[in-house]
């Protein structure tokens, strides 16, 4: 059984809902690109530089 | 064509002079710092604590000459004409209102009013206020709801003015604005947007839709708010510092940064068109600190809009735009520490792709600015330990010479290397004071004379505090160099007053730090304790200092134009409160009240 303090809450939130709402209109707002992508330059290159693996001896 | 292209290119040479000027004289004086500095240390013999503290000096000095650029570049300029458009105008604005956890009734009163003084202007139709709820707390979220309703009854202001709640924090402010954009954004083609404790003019925000309507290529204006509702000695010191030095160091700002300008989080208007197409907020890869969510959005945002050819300026010839402030030093250093770490994290994209220049200098600003107190502290640090590392003085330099060569004291150097960073810290506020006295500018501030006596108590106390924010800071940074996220608290806002136990648990550490500083110098270089003592000294009586400068402020100091003739929202704003909170059933008690009785 639904109290009377929890059913007003239901109604304030149906009319918060009806008379708040947002117009719809929505409008795209594409991620920006802020970090260099990886391995994308020279430099990039450069730093990732390791040197070169090698077998193991005796195998 | 001919007039405008001649106006523009004048404007951006006057912008690179100032650039230039300014970068120049802050090498310069940071140059002379660390000459003045080895040749001081050099005296008993160079070693590499005296190169590493003339390199720190450095740093320090070019930072604080920096900042006296700025004013220096605000007092002697005056803000360009703007362009407006004249008549009626025409345009749909969305005023974004984000709330996080806020007492709701203090917010609202804040729409109503600011409802009435644009209904006032006859443009108010114009404007629609959109409630952007990332509350957590599902009390305060209830109450939100009551609040809403009440305010739609009270204005009468039906399909102007939206409340909507996030069913999750994502982007957290940026996120709450980007959401809002992504579902209504096309509605709209301005958007100011505030913070919850923002408060402004109807006159002033039509005046910042005259001029975005003027200028088609602004994406952003940005206006100077001021401290409003200061009680305690604190904040009405930090209301005094805003209202009278901040204009200036805006104005100084202005016109080093051109068409780059800042973005504060609030009390700006935007293109939205502009902002959706430039401002979508990645999240950075990794881990908070310095990953995920960007913390300072608002400084990127304004990068972004730069990057993408937008204009971004500040105004600081426009009125009636206002904000509340923190009352006490520990509020301000909670917001500091989410703001530390904000500008810490833009150490990420100082290299992002595209960005103008000047935006990668702004981030670097925003990191030396809380480096910088790390430099002073690493300073004080290497000068206590120095004679550790300091040769033994050899008296007989010169072979086969019988006599004593005694060396000769380079303590003059020190001492004016002392003046001069105390000039760079002193003398701006002092050359705007006299500004201020000549322009008539102080009249407002009930006159020169008490103008000056607030600026001489405004200078005392920044230098008692400036150690204590010194250790707050130099605490944030190495909070975030280890990897602790500050988190999103929500902002303490309200009364303020701490009692000597709540001080003092917001600040034992400093004092241990203090003592065990000043035992250090005492053991290791006695000659320093005398000159660390105005350091040490405020960290030593922290609690003392941050509890008395928490209580209400009864000084007739510190008065500025606002406090003393108040506005017209900032009138009704406190009417509407009157009114809700004593003819009314308080905020606290049960729901549903009176409010949804009537809407």
């Amino acid at each position: 059984m639904t109290s009377l303090s929890e059913q007003a809450q239901f109604e304030i939130e149906t009319r918060v809902r009806e008379l708040g709402a947002l117009p719809v209109a929505p409008m795209a707002m594409p991620l920006q690109v802020l970090e260099i992508q990886r391995g994308a330059g020279l430099v990039d290159m450069l730093l990732q530089l390791r040197p070169a693996r090698t077998s193991k001896a005796g195998h | 064509m001919a007039a405008p292209v001649a106006d523009q290119a004048h404007s951006d040479g006057r912008v690179y002079l100032t650039r230039s000027i300014s970068l120049a004289a802050s090498l310069a004086a940071a140059a002379g710092g660390f000459l003045l500095f080895l040749q001081f240390g050099a005296s008993d013999g160079l070693d590499v604590i005296d190169i590493l503290r003339s390199v720190l000096i450095f740093a320090s000095t070019f930072w604080l000459a920096w900042g006296a650029m700025q004013a220096l570049a605000g007092l002697t300029t005056r803000p360009p004409e703007r362009p407006r458009t004249e008549g009626p105008i025409t345009t749909r604005t969305a005023v974004l209102v984000p709330v996080y956890n806020e007492d709701p009734v203090a917010t609202f009163a804040r729409i109503a009013a600011m409802e009435a003084s644009l209904q006032e202007t006859g443009f108010g139709d114009l404007f629609h206020f959109a409630i952007l709820s990332d509350t957590r707390n599902d009390d305060i979220a209830a109450k939100e709801r009551h609040w809403f309703l009440r305010l739609l009854a009270d204005t009468g202001a039906e399909g102007r003015m939206f409340y909507r709640r996030r069913q999750n924090n994502k982007g957290r402010k940026a996120g709450n604005i980007e959401d809002f954009i992504r579902t209504s954004g096309a509605a709209y083609p301005f958007a100011i947007i505030l913070d919850a404790d923002s408060l402004m003019e109807g006159e002033t925000m039509v005046e910042m839709v005259r001029r975005m309507e003027a200028v088609p290529d602004l994406g952003l204006l940005q206006t100077l708010p001021v401290i409003i509702h200061a009680k305690s000695r604190f904040g009405r010191i930090m209301q005094f510092a805003g209202a009278f030095y901040s204009p200036i160091f805006a104005r100084g700002l202005a016109m080093m940064q051109g068409k780059t300008g800042p973005f504060w989080g609030h009390n700006a208007i935007v293109r939205v068109r502009a902002f959706a197409e430039s401002c979508g907020m990645p999240e950075l890869a990794g881990k908070p600190p310095f990953g995920g969510h960007i913390l300072s959005h608002d400084y990127v945002e304004a990068a972004l809009l730069a990057r993408a050819g937008w204009t971004v300026r500040v105004d600081d010839d426009i009125t009636g735009s206002f904000e509340e402030g923190p009352e006490n030093i520990v509020d301000h250093a909670k917001r500091d520490r989410r703001w530390c770490q904000g500008n810490l994290q833009h150490s990420r994209l100082l290299l992002a792709p595209g960005l103008k220049m000047w935006s990668r200098f702004v981030f670097l600003q925003g990191i030396l600015a809380y480096i910088a107190p790390v430099f002073w502290l690493a300073f004080l640090a290497a000068s206590i330990i120095a004679p550790l590392f300091a040769p033994p003085i050899n008296y007989f330099p010169v072979e086969y010479w019988p006599f004593p060569v005694l060396p000769v004291s380079q303590a003059s150097k020190a001492l004016g290397l002392a003046v001069g960073v105390v000039g760079l810290l002193f003398v701006p506020k002092i050359l705007i004071v006299i500004d201020a006295a000549l322009r008539r500018r102080a009249v407002p501030f009930a006159g020169t004379a008490r103008v000056a006596k607030s600026t001489v108590a405004e200078l005392l106390f920044s230098s008692i505090t400036a150690p204590i924010f010194l250790m707050y800071q130099t605490r944030s940074v190495l909070q975030v160099l280890r990897g602790a996220d500050g988190g999103w608290p929500a902002q303490t806002r309200g009364d303020g007053t701490l009692s000597l136990a709540e001080a003092w648990s917001g600040s034992y550490w400093m004092v241990t730090n203090g003592v065990i500083g000043l035992g250090l110098a005492n053991w290791f270089a006695p000659h320093l304790v005398l000159w660390l003592l105005p350091v040490a000294l405020p960290m030593v009586m922290a609690p003392i200092i941050i509890s008395w400068s928490s209580k209400t402020s009864k000084s007739r100091l510190f008065a500025t134009p606002t406090e003393r003739h108040g506005s017209a929202v900032i009138r009704q704003q406190d009417l509407i409160m009157q009114r809700w909170q004593g003819n009314e059933a308080p905020v606290q008690s049960a729901l549903p009240g009176q409010a949804v009785t009537h809407a």
